[in-house]
């Protein structure tokens, strides 16, 4: 079985078409370099995709980006998103942290792209 | 009024700003302060909250917060004084700055200044498309910005003008949101955005894109309820029978980037229609003395990462121009625009400089597939260099061993069978 796509590992966008046999990625044909084959096997049986979103810690009027370590499987992109929203982590929240250790049983964690820090006290100084 | 002298004055505290701070730093420049107008620094990047910065400046897959936070830990480190919530009102051709900001008008008296001044978006103004001004009609940096820093999600219905980044970026966020994505329309025949934005912001979710296509008109009291889109012919001309009512609350606008530079011309330097940019030589001064451009001011990339490496070229010309100001090499060539190229950055190259390659960008004037870029200098080609594909979408890089150049250069593309 034979299945066309493009990669979007960088700017080239090269036609890809994989060889399937049984649910198995047998041959990728079409790639400029290594990077398009190793995309195209995943992208064949199971494809992914990074979720970058904004979640609202509790008590904070603006949000503060995430996005996930891993890609989670494209059918589960809209269901994470989603998922974001029903959490409100307490603040503090510093750059790197890691907000939730597996989204919906992807084994995926999310991670805080940005800071979400308690609004200063009006008599503190800059 | 408080006068302060300084060595570099960097005018903005995005990307472009903060790698040329930073390389200046490294080349040895002493007093470097930073003009950043917005509450922080990052510039753009601090509402990019998708991936796909780094991969060629830092070998990493980040995000543009993540793009930036880097940056502005490294910026911390050093003595680089950076002043947020600081506008530059004016710019003298003598390197004066007047800057303002809570403490009051302050002005600066530079030995060399960057202009680090970014882009902004065309509006729906600059198209004058047809129609009623109701709410609802955003520019997607602006939809950007206002979900990504503010929480608020512009529209719900959403039909996208422009098949440019900025776009499709935003249609694939929207969705996220909860949003429904009607459909994208694209004037050109082909996408200004990447392809890989293409797959994974508009097939991803099913959302069409319609070329060779424009919004004709725009209905709706107070807030859009809808607009019409029409085909146009092979001179951008809407056809009239193709017109279609399309329901929707939003239009969102990713129709073009234009570089900020109000400032460079208050301060008398003259902006190029295809960069909307001061001329520049490789060492990314202008035609005024110590004034130095980089990043999308100078003109509009699309990755990140070369604006980075743009930027710490000038950071650190900047800086040796402040500890040995030399009179201006006066041999230059110029480089020109030939067929299929638009836009040649530096559009002048110092002869006698120390490096030993130039590097040239431009964008070519539509798609090509396999074609050579070849430099002339009159009827002599001294370059060429085959490509598989070129498209408007993206920089072309060009580099030049500077020997070889001993007069003026065109630059040009030509198709493989020709």
């Amino acid at each position: 079985m034979e299945q066309c796509m493009l990669c979007i590992g960088c700017p080239l966008g090269c036609r890809l078409t994989v060889s399937l046999e049984s649910g198995e990625v047998i041959q990728v044909s079409g790639n400029a370099c290594k990077r398009g084959e190793t995309y195209a096997k995943q992208e064949a049986i199971q494809p992914r995709r990074m979720l970058m979103g904004n979640m609202r810690a509790a008590g904070c009027s603006r949000p503060f980006s995430v996005i996930t370590d891993k890609p989670v499987p494209k059918e589960m992109l809209l269901l994470c998103a989603a998922e974001l929203k029903r959490h409100a982590p307490q603040p503090p929240i510093h750059f790197g942290d890691v907000i939730m250790q597996d989204i919906l049983k992807t084994g995926c964690r999310v991670i805080a792209t940005q800071d979400c820090l308690p609004p200063r006290k009006q008599n503190e100084l800059r | 009024m408080k006068k302060e002298c300084i060595d570099i004055a960097i005018i903005g505290g995005g990307c472009a700003g903060l790698s040329a701070a930073l390389s200046a730093k490294q080349a040895g420049a002493a007093r470097v302060v930073v003009f950043e107008r917005a509450p922080e620094l990052g510039g753009v990047l601090r509402q990019c909250i998708h991936n796909g910065f780094g991969i060629h400046r830092f070998g990493e897959d980040l995000t543009g917060t993540q793009y930036a936070r880097h940056l502005v830990d490294q910026i911390r480190e050093t003595d680089v004084q950076c002043l947020t919530s600081t506008i530059v009102l004016d710019l003298s051709a003598e390197r004066v700055l007047t800057v303002m900001n809570e403490d009051g008008i302050t002005e600066y008296s530079a030995k060399a200044v960057i202009l680090a001044t970014g882009c902004r978006e065309r509006p729906r103004g600059a198209l004058a498309i047809p129609g009623t001004r109701p709410a609802g009609i955003v520019n997607a940096g602006t939809a950007q910005r206002y979900l990504n820093l503010e929480g608020y999600l512009v529209g719900k219905r959403v039909v996208i003008l422009g098949s440019g980044d900025i776009g499709l970026i935003m249609a694939r966020q929207f969705v996220l949101e909860g949003a429904h994505v009607i459909a994208v329309a694209e004037r050109l025949p082909y996408s200004s955005g990447l392809m890989r934005n293409i797959v994974q912001c508009l097939d991803d979710f099913d959302i069409p894109i319609y070329y060779r296509s424009t919004v004709t008109r725009i209905v709706g009291e107070n807030r859009v309820e809808g607009v019409y889109l029409s085909e146009v012919d092979a001179c951008n001309c809407p056809i009239p029978a193709t017109e279609r009512f399309i329901e929707c609350d939003t239009l969102l606008l990713s129709v073009g980037l234009i570089p900020e530079n109000e400032l460079a011309s208050q301060a008398g330097l003259a902006l190029l229609p295809f960069t909307g940019g001061p001329a520049v030589d490789d060492s990314f001064q202008t035609g005024l003395d110590g004034i130095f451009c980089c990043g999308n001011a100078l003109h509009v990339h699309d990755l990140v990462d070369f604006v980075s490496i743009e930027s710490e070229i000038a950071g650190r010309m900047a800086a040796q121009y402040t500890l040995a100001p030399t009179h201006r090499d006066c041999e230059v060539v110029h480089v020109h625009d030939g067929p299929g190229v638009r836009g040649i950055v530096p559009q002048i190259i110092r002869r006698n400089a120390a490096e030993a390659q130039v590097t040239l960008q431009f964008r070519p004037d539509t798609r090509y597939g396999a074609c050579y870029i070849e430099v002339y200098e009159g009827e002599n080609r001294i370059v060429r260099a085959k490509r598989a594909v070129l498209t408007p979408g993206e920089m072309v890089e060009i580099k030049i061993p500077r020997a070889k150049i001993h007069a003026d250069i065109t630059v040009k593309v030509t198709t493989v069978f020709t």
